[in-house]
């Protein structure tokens, strides 16, 4: 089965149906999912300016991560399962786009780097003097990362006008037409 | 119905014609909104968590605040320089949609509730100096954690930025002598 098949297939299944159906769930769950964006990316935001020294410079990099880190977790614990009910609402017009792919893609970059700076906090704890280059240049890499995925994430309604000939959009209605 | 002659010239306008014509103006204009719209939600957030006492109790009031507000402001004023933006590409349209009209009450809450705690001190830029007046039991991270203060405290004296030479002169009073 392609990935257009599995789609249409998705946005058949009653659970699909039953969201599209409704005239409140889809502006509920949008207005959920952006609202965590705020929560995660702020958290990631004020972690990457603790190790870049430009907030919360007094306070041990252990004890930012701890207090941000449980935000981090359960908002992308949130944004996933609004996401995938959003995806479900309709997978082709997600599917079928290049900045929901590349999204998709990044998210799974974006949780792994989190995990792995989180476990290299934990073991860097009690360390004096300031944070590591290697360090400051993820804290910076991460913040342009989760940009990067708000942005593919608007980019969704405007794929084929931003990317062209790289839109699968594209190719779909070519081949429709 | 039709909407009012200025909303129907803002849409006429250049800026308006521009951003329907252009094919990548409104993703952009978009992406930033929303940018923008979560970094102040999330920035605020951190500052009514603190203020409510839930989280960094070992950090003052207003460390966090400043540290936050100015994020906050900042993107902010990037919320209404790209929601202006929507709304010239659209005006006629926004102006009859009941939930724009909502939001904009919504704002305009949100700026009066802003104004509340600008008079109460909680605004970046104030220096320690001005604090030092303040009710340092309540919010000196030296000295507490703000267990001690009571709901309907000010939380301190003499904060606010001197706006102009008779405000300063008056921050400066108030500080040589606290108690009067």
């Amino acid at each position: 089965m392609s990935l257009l098949e599995s789609a249409n297939w998705l946005q058949s299944t009653q659970l699909s149906v039953a969201i599209q159906s409704s005239a409140w769930i889809v502006p509920a769950l949008q207005s959920v999912h952006i609202v965590t964006i705020g929560v995660v990316f702020v958290s990631v935001l004020m972690m990457a300016l603790r190790v870049l020294g430009m907030a919360r410079a007094e306070v041990p990099l252990a004890q930012v991560w701890a207090r941000f880190a449980p935000f981090l977790w359960w908002g992308v614990a949130v944004l996933a399962a609004t996401g995938a009910l959003l995806t479900v609402s309709e997978p082709v017009r997600e599917f079928m786009t290049f900045s929901y792919r590349a999204k998709m893609l990044l998210v799974v970059v974006g949780v792994l780097s989190a995990a792995t700076f989180g476990r290299s906090v934990r073991r860097a704890a009690g360390a004096p003097g300031q944070a590591s280059s290697g360090l400051r240049f993820g804290a910076a890499a991460t913040v342009v990362l989760w940009l990067a995925i708000i942005f593919l994430g608007r980019a969704i309604a405007y794929d084929d006008l931003i990317w062209g000939d790289w839109s699968p959009a594209v190719l779909q209605r070519g081949a429709a037409s | 119905m039709n909407a009012p002659g200025f909303v129907e010239q803002i849409e006429n306008s250049g800026v308006g014609e521009w951003l329907r014509s252009s094919v990548l103006a409104m993703p952009w204009v978009n992406a930033i909104h929303v940018l923008c719209v979560t970094l102040v939600f999330g920035t605020i957030l951190v500052v009514d968590l603190r203020l409510l006492g839930l989280f960094d109790r070992a950090r003052a009031v207003t460390r966090v605040s400043d540290e936050m507000l100015r994020i906050t402001w900042a993107a902010f004023i990037g919320a209404v320089v790209t929601g202006a933006l929507f709304f010239a590409a659209n005006a006629t349209t926004y102006w009859f949609n009941l939930a724009f009209r909502f939001k904009m009450l919504a704002i305009l809450a949100a700026g009066v509730n802003m104004l509340v705690f600008r008079r109460r001190g909680l605004e970046p830029g104030c220096t320690d100096a001005a604090r030092g007046a303040g009710r340092r039991r309540a919010v000196d991270p030296a000295v507490g954690d703000g267990a001690g203060a009571r709901p309907g405290d000010r939380l301190h004296q003499g904060l606010r930025s001197p706006r102009s030479r008779g405000h300063r002169l008056r921050l400066q009073l108030r500080r040589a002598a606290p108690q009067w």
